[in-house]
């Protein structure tokens, strides 16, 4: 099998699975029970946050254990309980899960945040905004389509000028564990980092939050989590994401320039063999390789690739299947003719050069015997 | 108090000798559908040339739609029984009236009598308890009128030996002759409106059908099964059991669209597909093939293609649409409950696969030559072999089955 939808799911990383399998068989204790086996649970679990902290060296957030990364953005964008008055920047081209909690907000404006054709944010265009009535701006760190890197403390920096109540919210999804970067000293207030995107299980994710900021829980009922997300907490995921954290950041410039290599490699490969094939999209991660085959749907190269055992992401998230537009795309700045043949690939740390070669192999293969429906 | 249905067949009074065996078609296609849908033992008796049902439970509304489904039945009565009795009689009328949504301004009675012992007639019974209805509303919020021309409302009586049975609300039927009488057809269905109202059409001629889908993966995704799956299962409710064979047709439409003229691709992918559904009629012992085409809708549907298509086939291939009007279908197909089915998107690989100037008037010595050269009956026998098969139950229950062959 040659798996390359690394930024859909990844497989376990052996550290974390090692932990959460010991873990599962003996941590069943409720880290709320007053006794011992409780209390030894408890201390673990703040240990795990403090790690979390530390990562990212994030001394002045808070960490919220929460269930995915869905969550951390609803807890923040639901938790704010913004007001008629309010205002909130963002872009359709971002993650459902930005945009889905802030469609589900009454009675709001809502800027689009400009972007360039390279995917990247249109600073000229940002600044000519009217910004001063922000009250929250919602972004992903890495695109999870395009894989752009946003300049977040940048962007952070230019609402909090514009508008200094401003709440700047960060999905930090695909960059966590892969891009370097720190909270030290930055400007953003809250930060959601998910499990299962880095090898750990699906489950868990977290939410960073500066401290003394004010949320309304979405789940209420026990107090967990110094009562912003009441649930026992689900100790062995817990440790199975810190072990998994500890070891993906232990090497992460390592993994970094290996992935890098990676994608330059494919990169060029795919130029060379299909010159036809499109890059749209500048500064962007290394794990993510996103273009466009010119006039075939990209479900078709996915279903044809899956049949020989390679897994690719399409276009298929497409709100409208046969006519192919897409909102997100259409945000993107990609016309919409070339809205169905969007492909995605992305990389991990774990694959091998063999694998690598195989894939180009395949891929172009696959799709020189599809030029015939080309018309 | 035991319920009652009526069900009034359609057709069957053209059938002198076959009577009975079209009365047991249709008995055992009720039969199916009570016990699936209805919950309790029902009882299902022929009286003079009509079925009457009865069960200890009300004939809900669901399992009135399913009846009103079955081919050959005309239309469907809900009745109570009275004594034989007219004072007992309207008593039941008055309720069924007082429980419509909307109540009538205007009403007729008629009157049928079979137990000629009654001691009134049928006209005088009718005339009786029109004057009963009318006394017990006069002076009411729900005044009433007779109107003999244009009633609201019937109030049918049946004066049968074991009391008056009383109905005010009749539901037409699908009609025709029931399922299975007529013949088993292979229907070549698309995702699109025309096949399904084809299927309909025959499925009221009493055409048992067994459903071929020829599915175009990796070149169409599985929304695509899944929609066919649906359209079957909603067809599936005009049979009395049916099955869906979901052709692997990727490879073979590579294969043809690799091998011949681009604006021939359309024309020999039908031929193939006639091919496929001729194999699995020999196969499942079906005697004809049954099609959504219409003239002239689209290239393939020209005169010189489908005689072409008639020519190579070896089966008789019915088109009951071949000359109505998109707009008819489309209509219709709200009437059979398919429209919304087929509205639904989905990725055609036909359309894909499209050349762009198809062949409307075919040479005939390019395809006598491509076909000698082109050896695709293992192909197509190995297409059926492969085929992924889909039990459909009479209230379109959809179920894998593992057994290849019927």
């Amino acid at each position: 099998m040659l798996y390359f939808d690394h930024a859909a799911s990844t497989p376990l990383n052996t550290a974390g699975l090692e932990v959460l399998k010991k873990s599962l068989e003996v941590d069943f204790a409720n880290p709320s029970a007053a006794h011992k086996l409780g209390k030894v649970l408890l201390k673990r679990i703040e240990a795990a946050r403090k790690t979390f902290l530390e990562l990212l060296r994030a001394t002045e957030y808070d960490f919220i254990f929460t269930s995915s990364a869905t969550e951390s953005n609803n807890t923040v964008i639901k938790g704010l309980e913004l007001f008629i008055e309010d205002s909130v920047i963002a872009s359709t081209g971002d993650h459902p899960s930005l945009s889905g909690p802030i469609a589900s907000l009454k009675d709001f404006s809502l800027t689009e945040l400009p972007l360039l054709v390279s995917g990247e944010v249109d600073y000229s265009a940002l600044e000519k905004l009217d910004l001063s009535s922000i009250t929250l701006l919602a972004i992903a760190h890495v695109n999870n389509h395009t894989g752009n890197i946003q300049d977040v403390e940048r962007i952070s920096q230019i609402i909090k000028s514009r508008s200094p109540k401003a709440h700047v919210h960060v999905d930090g999804v695909q960059s966590f564990g892969k891009i370097p970067f720190s909270l030290k000293g930055s400007a953003i207030d809250s930060y959601s980092i998910s499990g299962h995107k880095i090898g750990a299980s699906k489950g868990i994710s977290g939410l960073y939050l500066k401290k003394g900021i004010a949320l309304s829980s979405l789940l209420c009922g026990g107090g967990h989590e110094g009562g912003r997300r009441s649930s026992t907490l689900f100790a062995p995921l817990i440790f199975g994401f810190e072990a998994t954290a500890l070891d993906v950041f232990n090497k992460l410039e390592d993994h970094y320039d290996l992935v890098e290599a990676y994608y330059q490699k494919v990169k060029s490969s795919i130029e060379r063999e299909l010159p036809s094939i499109k890059f749209p999209f500048e500064n962007v991660s290394p794990y993510i390789l996103t273009f466009v085959v010119p006039k075939i749907s990209s479900d078709i190269v996915m279903r044809h690739l899956e049949r020989d055992d390679v897994f690719v992401a399409s276009s298929s998230a497409c709100s409208s299947k046969v006519k192919g537009f897409s909102p997100v795309y259409q945000a993107l700045k990609l016309p919409v003719e070339e809205h169905k043949n969007v492909l995605r690939i992305s990389f991990s740390y774990t694959q091998t050069e063999n694998e690598l070669n195989q894939f180009v192999d395949k891929f172009t293969q696959c799709l020189s015997s599809l030029k015939f429906l080309i018309k | 108090m035991k319920e009652v249905l009526m069900i009034n067949v359609d057709e069957l009074w053209l059938k002198g000798k076959n009577r009975p065996q079209y009365f047991r078609a249709i008995k055992s296609h009720l039969k199916d559908l009570f016990k699936k849908s209805h919950g309790v033992s029902t009882t299902i008796i022929n009286v003079n040339q009509r079925l009457v049902a009865t069960s200890e439970k009300a004939f809900a509304r669901d399992i009135q739609d399913r009846i009103i489904n079955v081919p050959g039945v005309h239309s469907i009565c809900l009745a109570e029984m009275a004594p034989l009795d007219l004072e007992e009689a309207s008593k039941i009328a008055i309720a069924q009236l007082d429980k419509m949504e909307s109540f009538p301004k205007t009403f007729k009675v008629t009157c049928k009598r079979i137990n000629k012992q009654f001691d009134m007639r049928s006209m005088d019974a009718a005339r009786e308890m029109g004057a009963i209805l009318l006394r017990h509303y006069d002076g009411t919020e729900n005044a009433l009128k007779v109107d003999v021309r244009k009633p609201q409302v019937f109030v049918d009586l049946k004066i049968h030996r074991d009391g008056i049975y009383v109905s005010t609300e009749k539901r037409l039927a699908i009609g025709g002759l029931p399922w299975g009488t007529s013949g088993h057809l292979v229907t070549m269905l698309s995702g699109g409106f025309d096949s399904p109202i084809a299927s309909y059409m025959m499925a009221r001629r009493g055409c048992k059908q067994t459903f071929v889908f020829f599915y175009a993966y990796p070149y169409v995704g599985e929304e695509v099964k899944e929609k066919l799956l649906d359209m079957a299962s909603k067809l599936g409710e005009f049979q009395r059991g049916s099955k869906i064979y979901i052709v692997p047709f990727g490879d073979l439409q590579d294969l043809i669209a690799k091998s011949c003229k681009e604006e021939y691709r359309t024309l020999l992918f039908r031929r193939i597909m006639v091919e496929c559904s001729t194999e699995l009629a020999s196969r499942i012992k079906a005697s004809a093939l049954l099609t959504g085409d219409a003239l002239g809708q689209v290239s393939s549907q020209t005169l010189e293609n489908i005689s072409y298509i008639d020519r190579v086939s070896k089966l008789p291939i019915f088109r009951p649409l071949i000359g109505f009007n998109k707009i008819e279908i489309v209509n219709m197909s709200k009437v059979a409950g398919t429209h919304d089915i087929s509205v639904r998107p989905h990725d055609d690989a036909c359309s894909l696969f499209a050349p762009k100037h198809p062949v409307i008037r075919p040479d005939l010595e390019y395809l006598k030559e491509f076909e000698s050269s082109f050896k695709y009956e293992d192909a197509v026998k190995n297409a059926v072999d492969r085929s992924e098969i889909y039990a459909i139950s009479s209230i379109g229950e959809v179920k894998l089955v593992s057994d290849p062959i019927e």
